[in-house]
């Protein structure tokens, strides 16, 4: 009897919990100490401006919120690698790598705070919203990266998905899709363990969901997602190969959701304290601290100094957001179209009075 | 000029784009090699190329997503869905995506694109290769819908809505594809959107009617007519969104409406155009605002497709009911 | 034998070539093998056999077109008879060998349908008496194919080419159209004598293809239908009134640029561009219209309407009190009670302004002209005698009545009134009501007669009911009343109706004789002229006479012009008494 295919999943750490070195042929960048500690700023930054997001939402100044919490490597992993040209496709839990390619915290802010304004990004003009739908964020995607490719640009696009979201038929179109026509573009699973309520345990017979791109015969790995250097290396080395032409990547990160799955959620109805406790002591920021440390990169003061900063820099965001001027009614209707049709002119014509009033 | 049926008057209009406009091109199922399963787009993979016209694996919800991913990246997608029953899992993405991108990022992103399908009964075709869902797709605010009734509207309104900078449902009624011919120049002109055609003035009573139907009821024009009655007959082929300022003026001439549909009657376009009408132009109306259309059902395998379908006879006696209404 | 006949190979499918026969004539076949490869609109078929038997006749050669319907092959399977319900199997071949080849056509066109022609002048049908000839005969030109009969006689009618009957459209006894299928022919009889062609490569195969289903593949060209414009004598497309709709452009101030005269989109968007754009003219419709009112030249609701539809109410006699010079129900129920709707005359202005053609400098001076609207009374009056004269046919018959035997003061309204209740129990055939339509005649026991009365408003008719039975005081008091109760615009609506003769006493202000017109469903109408005193001829030399002028007009429909006259010569009796 023949064997048709097989496979086989590496799993990549570098950097265990306690921010130790346990695997050989460490990257550049780890060794680099302005580097190291620009991620660590980068994922300290998130973290305070998700704990701020939440904060405005339980004081009603702002919407529903999904966090990062202990997954701020995944988002700053990949964030750190992708060029400004290149495109990003965020799903909703994509703060980290929003911030890292150039959406600004007013904007994210603006999004959850009921804003469409909060998604014509200033800066990145190219990436598309947040995407609540789940994993149509996918088949976009695979959309952006099928036009880089028609273009000739030499580019890559990247998109997002929980690992709940990875049930959907429009995961699995857009692997297949993007493995047949080697799409540029770099599928990041976000593994943190929890679909609101249904444990991974409970959402796939696979062993791992890197495996699903064997699937779509797509070239996959599985890493640990709180470690941020495995987290970039194999994000840089997917980037690199699909602006090469090589095709689509996925990297499933395994990380853990330290948060509720939004501002709207209670965790502790469906999941154990110890289990959530455990977690803490994997967290991605903790070890790299320690990392930095052993580098001789970081002390208290630096500590002290950035925290100052980012609560600086995340407090000027939020002035930003709460000081904008409110949208006017009429823009219910005035961006439907490029040209709003006559047919809903007396509606605009409505709205406009509204407006006056 | 080309004397062409309705498929071959599509297959001109999507050349015509692919030839000049770089950053058309087309994708979709068994479109490339095979032409379209009606044949549609025969030909054009040979002369424009495998990279501007795609062959896709199978999954209308993936084609969907790819089209409007594309098109927020400056390309012009048009995507064929084999056949408007097929196109409910590719429904989340043109209701929540396409039809809001260029809402939802304040017009930074927008989708430029056409999802094109056949649809409508009368082939004699397996179960959900029939239905008449355009109200579906109406009912979504941001994207318009479109369906050509003849050779001519086909090539004008594919042509615009290629060109429309947002996204466009272009429904083509496939009974048609290949009954009537018209002399068509390919000039590239497009047609109007949100613009209804008069295809026949009168005075007595406003028929409106698109798509395949157009043929019903041109037909039973000319039957009322040879009873005295003077229909003006309307092509509404825009139905998201209308042109209702044409149909208003027609029944405020008229003062008595009747609209033909395929779909079925309840929740349709025809039940929209009433309303406007009932609410615009109510003080011209002599009679009850009429609706020939399909059932309330599931539509029937072809064995009693030709009951369910509105006939030449249905339209012209509910016509002569609306006459005689006092 | 069995015939089988091509089956409909695609649902709807109207014939198919044949490509390659897989058997041939002599060959034993068995159910279900395949015997042809026929290529239709969408595909190459094969077409398995429904018979067990040996091959007798194939029914054509490769690139034969057979229409749906029309034999196919003949399969011997020892059964003796065919089972074709209708057909007879094909006749042998020697008879074809008189048939000149024909230069009908093989190429996979519509079937070739005969349809009745006109068999005389005009004639709208006729009916199937015997047919001639029978589906699946070789048939030549002029051959006697049917007997039809058509209103005025029967008729024979020939073959109108040599051909094979496919279809016959009808049996003995069935009434066919003019312009209806009589007969389709099938098949071709080129394939089966003349030398096979070589085959030319087909370059293109229409494929109208469809993966399930069938799509009907249809030859009519037709052209999108082009329509006047007004004030203009050029046609446009519908696209082009569409555009010029849109974008508000006056069509027929364009000058055309396109092919054949015809206006183009461009011509429109140009003109647009430049701001030659439509002027919204206030669409007052002009309110006068003859006779009848056109419904739509009034703002009235659904609900309105039909309310003045139940009280009988002409929304041309109502104000229009509602909101945006609509009329409301209150106006309806109002218009019952007070007709007069004098102050409700809308003013509609038209301008009519003659510009110079092009080239000229001079212009004409505009002129203003304001036509009034006809309310109330005087519109009622227009669409009555509208109607009398679209219906009744009228014949006047004049005299005169001598009347000097009346004493001073006589009230000759009352001797009138009662001379006419009394000329209606004479002949009674002018005292009624015809209904023209329903052929019915209703000739009254009572006398009911309505007494024209000229106000400044307009004509009123009141009814002076009964004037068979009263008196002339009491006849008096009553039309006083209603002459009062009009000038004060008290009148019922019911004291309006009823009359089943009128009087026109038009002498009061000046005319002798005249034409007075029969309001149906009245008959007849007594018209009384100016009296005069003249000189006449009497036995004893030349005397003085007053003499008043008798107009009597009355519906010849209704009635003979004896019984005119009869009804004439008694009111004249009635009328020269003293008293």
């Amino acid at each position: 009897m023949k064997t048709a295919a097989k496979f086989e999943i590496k799993h990549i750490q570098y950097l265990n919990e306690e921010g130790k070195i346990v695997a050989k042929n460490l990257p550049d960048f780890a060794k680099d100490k302005d580097i190291m500690r620009k991620m660590y700023r980068d994922m300290s930054l998130v973290r305070a401006f998700d704990a701020k997001a939440y904060a405005m939402q339980r004081t009603g100044k702002m919407g529903t919120y999904p966090a990062s919490l202990g997954q701020e490597a995944i988002g700053v992993g990949y964030g750190s690698v992708m060029t400004k040209e290149d495109v990003l496709v965020p799903y909703y839990r994509g703060t980290a790598g929003q911030l890292l390619h150039g959406v600004k915290m007013s904007e994210i802010l603006l999004y959850w705070g009921g804003d469409e304004r909060g998604s014509d990004y200033q800066d990145a003009k190219r990436d598309l919203p947040i995407a609540v739908p789940i994993a149509t964020q996918c088949l976009n995607a695979a959309g952006v990266a099928a036009a880089i490719k028609f273009k000739g640009e030499k580019i890559a696009a990247v998109t997002e998905i929980g690992e709940g979201g990875t049930s959907k038929g429009d995961f699995y179109e857009a692997l297949n899709v993007s493995g047949i026509w080697n799409l540029p573009l770099l599928f990041v699973v976000n593994n943190n363990q929890w679909a609101i309520s249904v444990s991974t345990k409970n959402q796939t017979a696979c062993e791992t969901y890197a495996q699903k791109a064997i699937a779509a015969g797509i070239r996959c790995v599985q890493v640990d997602g709180n470690d941020i250097i495995a987290c970039r290396a194999e994000a840089d080395e997917a980037l690199k190969r699909a602006r090469a032409g090589e095709g689509p990547s996925l990297i499933e990160f395994v990380s853990y959701r330290l948060c509720d799955h939004t501002t709207a959620d209670d965790a502790s109805r469906y999941r154990s304290n110890e289990e959530l406790q455990g977690a803490w002591t994997r967290e991605p920021i903790i070890r790299l601290r320690r990392y930095l440390e052993s580098m001789k990169a970081w002390t208290e003061e630096d500590e002290v100094n950035m925290k100052q900063e980012i609560a600086k820099e995340v407090e000027a965001a939020v002035a930003e957001f709460e000081n904008i001027e409110k949208p006017l009614p009429e823009t219910i209707l005035t961006y439907l179209f490029a040209e709003l049709p006559d047919a809903y002119q007396d509606q605009l014509e409505e709205l406009r009075q509204r407006g006056t009033k | 000029m080309a004397t062409v049926a309705l498929i071959e008057a599509v297959n001109m209009a999507l050349a015509y784009e692919l030839e000049h406009d770089a950053t058309v091109l087309l994708l979709g199922e068994d479109i490339g090699a095979n032409g379209g399963v009606f044949r549609t787009t025969a030909g054009l993979q040979e002369r424009f190329g495998a990279h501007r016209v795609m062959d896709t694996p199978l999954a209308e919800s993936m084609i969907a997503g790819l089209t409007i991913g594309m098109s927020t990246q400056g390309l012009k997608p048009v995507a064929e869905i084999q056949f408007l029953g097929f196109i409910y899992s590719a429904l989340d993405q043109i209701i929540t995506q396409a039809a809001r991108m260029r809402n939802r990022t304040r017009g930074r992103l927008s989708c430029p694109m056409v999802i094109r399908a056949p649809f409508g009964g009368g082939i004699h075709a397996p179960e959900h290769h029939s239905e008449s869902t355009e109200a579906l797709f109406a009912h979504i605010p941001g994207i318009k819908v479109v369906i050509p009734s003849n050779p001519s509207r086909a090539y004008g309104l594919m042509l615009a809505a290629i060109r429309d900078p947002d996204p466009v449902i272009f429904l083509e009624p496939k009974r048609v594809y290949r009954l009537v011919k018209h002399e068509v120049e390919d000039n590239g002109e497009a047609y109007p959107l949100e613009t209804c055609f008069i295809d026949r003035e009168g005075t007595d009573i406003t028929l409106v009617s698109w798509g395949a139907m157009m043929h019903e009821t041109l037909q039973a024009a000319e039957k009322l007519a040879q009873e005295g009655i003077h229909a003006e007959v309307i092509d509404v082929a825009c139905v998201s969104p209308i042109d209702m300022p044409t149909i208003l003026e027609s029944v405020e001439k008229t003062g008595r409406l009747l609209i033909v549909q395929e779909a079925p009657k309840s929740g349709a376009i025809g039940s929209e155009i009433a309303a406007e009408v009932a609410e615009k132009a109510i003080m011209s109306l002599l009679a009850p605002i009429g609706r020939v259309s399909g059932y309330d059902a599931v539509m029937p395998y072809y064995k009693l497709e030709k009951i369910y379908m509105p006939s030449v006879e249905k339209v012209v006696a509910k016509a002569k009911e609306l006459m005689e209404y006092v | 034998m069995k015939t089988f006949k091509l089956p409909d190979l695609g649902e709807g499918l109207p014939d198919a070539e044949i490509v390659n026969w897989l058997v041939k004539e002599g060959d034993t076949i068995e159910i279900d093998q395949p015997m042809v490869e026929m290529e239709t609109a969408k595909a190459v078929v094969e077409v398995p056999s429904p018979f067990k038997g040996v091959v007798s006749k194939l029914h054509g050669k490769t690139g034969d077109v057979i229409f749906t319907g029309a034999p196919l092959i003949d399969i011997d399977d020892g059964s003796g008879t065919s089972t074709a319900p209708v057909t007879t199997p094909i006749q042998q071949p020697a008879k074809t060998a008189d048939i000149t080849n024909t230069t009908t056509s093989t190429t996979a066109a519509a079937a070739q349908i005969f349809k009745l022609p006109d068999l005389g002048e005009g004639l709208p049908d006729a009916e199937i008496v015997n047919w001639l000839i029978k589906e699946g005969d070789i048939v030549k030109i002029d051959q006697p194919m049917v007997e039809m009969e058509t209103a005025k006689a029967v008729v024979e009618v020939p073959c109108p080419q040599n051909g094979v009957i496919g279809t016959l459209h009808g049996q003995p006894g069935d009434v066919i159209k003019t312009g209806a299928p009589l007969v389709t022919f099938a098949g071709t009889l080129s394939g089966l004598e003349s030398a096979p062609e070589t085959q030319a490569a087909e370059p293109t195969k229409s494929d109208a293809a469809t993966v399930v289903g069938a799509v009907e593949v249809g030859n009519t060209i037709t052209t999108e239908s082009v329509s006047a414009i007004a004030g203009s004598n050029l046609k446009a497309t519908p696209v082009i009134k569409a555009l010029a709709r849109k974008l508000k452009v006056d069509l027929s101030q364009i000058q055309p640029t396109g092919a054949d005269n015809s206006i183009t989109q461009a011509d429109v968007r140009a003109a647009a561009s430049q701001g030659q754009t439509k002027t919204d003219i206030v669409a007052q419709k002009p309110a006068t219209s003859s006779g009848t009112s056109n419904p739509l030249n009034f703002k009235a609701s659904p609900a309105v309407r039909a309310l003045a539809g139940r009280l009988g109410v002409d929304l041309a006699y109502c104000q229009a009190s509602g909101k945006k010079g609509s009329i409301t129900r209150d106006d309806v129920k109002n218009a019952t009670h007070k007709p007069s709707a004098v102050s409700n005359i809308q003013q509609s202005t038209i301008s009519a302004t003659t510009v110079s053609n092009q080239g000229t400098q001079s212009r004409l001076p505009s002129i203003q002209v304001t036509p009034k609207a006809i309310r109330g009374a005087r519109r009622a009056m227009a669409a009555a005698m509208s109607l009398s004269h679209s219906c009744v046919v009228p014949v006047t018959l004049m005299d005169d009545v001598d009347i000097s035997s009346w004493p001073k003061g006589t009230d000759a309204t009352a001797r009138m009134l009662r001379a006419i209740a009394y000329a209606s129990r004479i002949v009674p055939e002018l005292n009624g009501w015809f209904d023209g339509e329903n052929m019915e005649v209703l000739h009254h026991p009572e006398v009911h007669v309505g007494v024209a009365v000229d106000t400044p408003a307009g004509l009123y008719v009141p009814v002076i009911k009964n004037a068979e039975s009263r008196t002339g005081a009491d006849l008096r008091a009553e039309l006083n009343d209603k002459m009062e109760r009009i000038t004060h615009k008290a009148i019922k609506p019911d004291e309006l109706t009823g009359a089943t003769i009128s009087l026109s006493n038009y002498g009061t202000i000046a005319g002798r004789y005249g034409t007075p017109v029969v309001v149906p469903p009245q008959i007849a109408i007594l018209g009384t002229g100016r009296y005069r005193d003249e000189l006449k001829l009497t036995d004893t030399g030349i005397g003085k006479a007053r003499m008043l002028p008798l107009s009597l007009s009355f519906d010849h429909r209704a009635c003979t012009g004896g019984e005119g006259a009869r009804f004439l010569a008694a009111l004249m009796v009635d009328l020269k008494l003293a008293k």
